[in-house]
Order: C-alpha cells, then structure tokens, then sequence
C-alpha cells in the first residue's frame, strides 16, 4: 500500500539519496520549502492550511534531523534496523597520508616500483 | 488501434484547443493519419484552429443519425494527413449529451482508424468530460501557471480518480465508501480519492487491487502552457512530484510552452501558428512536446467501460 506522507522517511519526504551530500539536503529542503510554503503556486489549493502545516513541520523535522551528522547517523540506523536502508554503504576512500605520497627512493640504484624516470644523482 | 490522446485540463483558457491542433499538425507531419475530434461540446473552436472554418459534417450529425458511423462526419483539413470531426453547428444542447449517446460516442471512437486521435475535451468535469478522458489511459492535462488554472487542473485530476473508482461500485456503494472516508478521515476527506481508496483497500480488496492496476498503468502528462519568462520553469515537475507523493497517481510532465503574443496573431488570422512561426521558442518547445508524446507508445490499453 502506498505510503502516506507521513510514514515516509525522512529521505523520500526530500527525495534525496541516503547518501546525500549536505549541499544535496540544503538544496532538497529548499525545494521542498518552494513546493509546500503558504502561497506556492505549486501546491496552491492542493492542501488545507492544516496539513500544509503538517507538512512544513515534518519537512523541517527532517531537515534538521539529516543535516546533522550525529542525528543523522542515529536516524540511519534506525533505518537499518526497520529495514528500510541497507547496513552496508560505501565509505569514501581512506585519505593517503603524507609518508604514503611522498615515499620516493632517492638512494643510488634503489627505484621504487614503477618509477619512470631515474633517481637524481 | 488508434493510439488516443484525451486532452482536458480544467479551466478554459488554458489552450487546450490550440495544443491539440499543433500536436495533431506535428502528428500528421510525421505521417501518420491523425484525426482531431472536438469534444468541447457546446464550445467547440477546434475548427478554426485547423483550417476548416465552416465544416460540412459536424459530429451532430453522427448524434442526430444523420449519418450512420461516426467515420462518416470526418471532413479533411488543408493539412496533409489531418482530419477533424467538428463540433461546429452543433444544437445548443449538445452539452447535455445524454447518457446513451455518450456510450454510443465512446464507442464509436474506439471503432475509428487512424493511427493517432486526439481528443480535445471541454474545461470543468462534467462526467461526459472525464469519461471521455478515461477512454485512453494517456490523458494530457494542460494548465497555465496560474493559481486558477492549476487549482483547476488539481480538480480535474481527482475528480478524474474518483470518476475511475466511481465505475467499480454502484451509487449506494459509493456513497458509502464517501461517508466511510469522511468518519475516519475528517470532513476533507469527501475531496481526496487517496482517502477513499485507504477505505477501498480495507473493505474491498479485490476492487482495490483492480484500481491499483489501472492506476499504475495510466500514462498521464502535464503541460504547462502560456510560461512567462519570470514563470518557474520547474513548476510543471513540482506539480507532478505533489501529485505522485500526495495522491499516489504517476504523472509525467512533458514539457513548457512559452507564451507567444505570435499564438494571438496567428488564431486571428487562422492560419497554423507552427507553420507562420516555425522558428520561435514556442514553436521548438511544442515540436518538442510532440516528439515526448509521439514517441513510440508501445501498446496501448483501452478503458473497457464501454
């Protein structure tokens, strides 16, 4: 059955990814604000002034919820736990440390692996 | 079978008439054999629109028996591939169209072979309106980006959506599935068919999951006609996103349509607004919006409610 607005999560009300960017939420949140404010053309007689209400409270509710990292991670779990996001996401790639860049053989004879030109004399 | 196009779109005005004549210019441009019917009963313009000013044959005719098949009140426009059933002349109570010639025309449309058929439909939802609108499951709505025209557009889409489920259950049943709705939802509950369908779902499941299906394979679309400049571009795809999540019907918008003071001059001096200005912004988007709604449809189901 086709959920109601209400019962949607927080990534859906926005229509965002649950990996969204923080740039991605702000700019969902303020489209979600264009649609729903009072005197949007968008949605102008589509709701009553009491759901219109609603509707802003749950947008903001989300808003604040995912543009926090803390409360958003806590929200995502509980997502996993309902089942409704998977446990597993992507993590960005490790960040490469200055030794690990910066590791060039420069002893006579001695190239690292792959090296294209010769070392300095 | 002809692939059919209802255009509706609620309020007057909002160039329904002059969508359907471009869309079935580019239509018969394409080669196919394209027909337009006025169904703007008591208002009917289309006419003008495509070239034929005084029509020899009108759709009367057909309702009148004036003729036998409604194949015989097709009359050919100056267009290549174009043809019109007018509603020109018709009696001055055409509006009232009975019942029994309301199925006896739904029908009759679905017997006609033409490759495409468009339909254009009268403003409001009267139920000759929306039944007309339901003998295809790829109705086009056109709005304006006026507060009226898309407070219109909104009705029409749900009276569209109750006038669906109002073919699934008698009067008395009906009527009680609104009360029901409206104990457990609240007073406001008489205008959302997302409501009534809750109530459908708990009470009526077989009917619930042959609305649901009907529903999921509607193939409407959106056009936003006559946008301004300082118009919201994206108002059209937000009126579709309330649309999907508020009432749960899949709608695609398909496109802008710049307002042109050229669309005045060109009504005026009754001639086709794609061919005198071929190379404004208004012509490309409404080629546009036809290469959207041609494009290959793939089959196409009839409502069987006739």
């Amino acid at each position: 059955m086709r959920k109601s607005f209400a019962e949607l999560n927080y990534y859906e009300m926005l229509d965002i990814r649950p990996d969204a960017a923080a740039f991605e939420i702000r700019q969902a949140y303020d489209a979600a604000l264009q649609i729903y404010q009072p005197g949007s053309l968008v949605s102008h007689s589509f709701f009553t002034d009491a759901e219109r209400q609603e509707i802003l409270s749950l947008v903001e509710k989300a808003y604040r919820t995912l543009i926090q990292d803390q409360l958003r991670k806590a929200y995502d779990d509980a997502l996993v736990r309902r089942g409704e996001l998977d446990a597993v996401r992507e993590t960005a790639p490790a960040v490469k440390k200055p030794v690990g860049i910066f590791s060039i053989s420069r002893g006579r004879g001695r190239q690292p692996a792959g090296a294209a030109f010769p070392s300095p004399e | 079978m002809a692939h059919i196009w209802p255009i509706g779109g609620g309020k007057g005005g909002s160039g329904k008439s002059f969508i359907t004549s471009s869309l079935g210019r580019l239509s018969a441009g394409l080669g196919r054999r394209t027909l337009v019917i006025d169904l703007d009963l008591g208002a009917a313009n289309l006419h003008t629109l495509v070239g034929v000013p005084y029509p020899s044959k009108s759709f009367s005719d057909f309702l009148q028996k004036k003729v036998g098949r409604l194949d015989d009140t097709v009359v050919e426009t100056p267009f290549e591939n174009l043809f019109l059933i007018s509603g020109a002349q018709d009696p001055f109570d055409i509006a009232n169209l009975p019942y029994e010639q309301k199925i006896k025309t739904l029908r009759a449309i679905m017997k006609l072979h033409y490759d495409c058929i468009l339909l254009d439909l009268g403003a409001g939802t009267s139920f000759n309106t929306l039944d007309f609108f339901l003998l295809s499951q790829n109705g086009i709505f056109i709005t304006t980006p006026e507060p009226t025209s898309i407070e219109n557009v909104y009705r029409l889409i749900r009276s569209v959506y109750f006038r669906r489920i109002r073919y699934c259950f008698s009067v008395s049943q009906f009527k009680a599935l609104e009360e029901e709705a409206i104990e457990q939802f609240g007073e406001g509950a008489f205008n959302k068919p997302e409501c009534m369908m809750k109530v459908i779902e708990r009470d009526h499941p077989e009917s619930y999951r042959e609305l649901q299906n009907d529903f999921n394979a509607f193939r409407f679309r959106l056009v936003i006609n006559q946008l301004h400049k300082r118009d919201n571009a994206v108002l059209g795809l937000h009126i579709c996103r309330i649309i999907e999540k508020h009432m749960g019907l899949g709608i695609e918008f398909t496109g802008n349509v710049s307002y042109d003071d050229h669309v005045h001059d060109a009504i005026c001096q009754q001639v086709s607004f794609l061919d005198r200005y071929p190379y404004t912004k208004t012509a490309g988007e409404l080629r546009a919006v036809g290469r959207q709604i041609f494009q290959p449809a793939g089959r196409q189901l009839m409502l069987q409610y006739v």
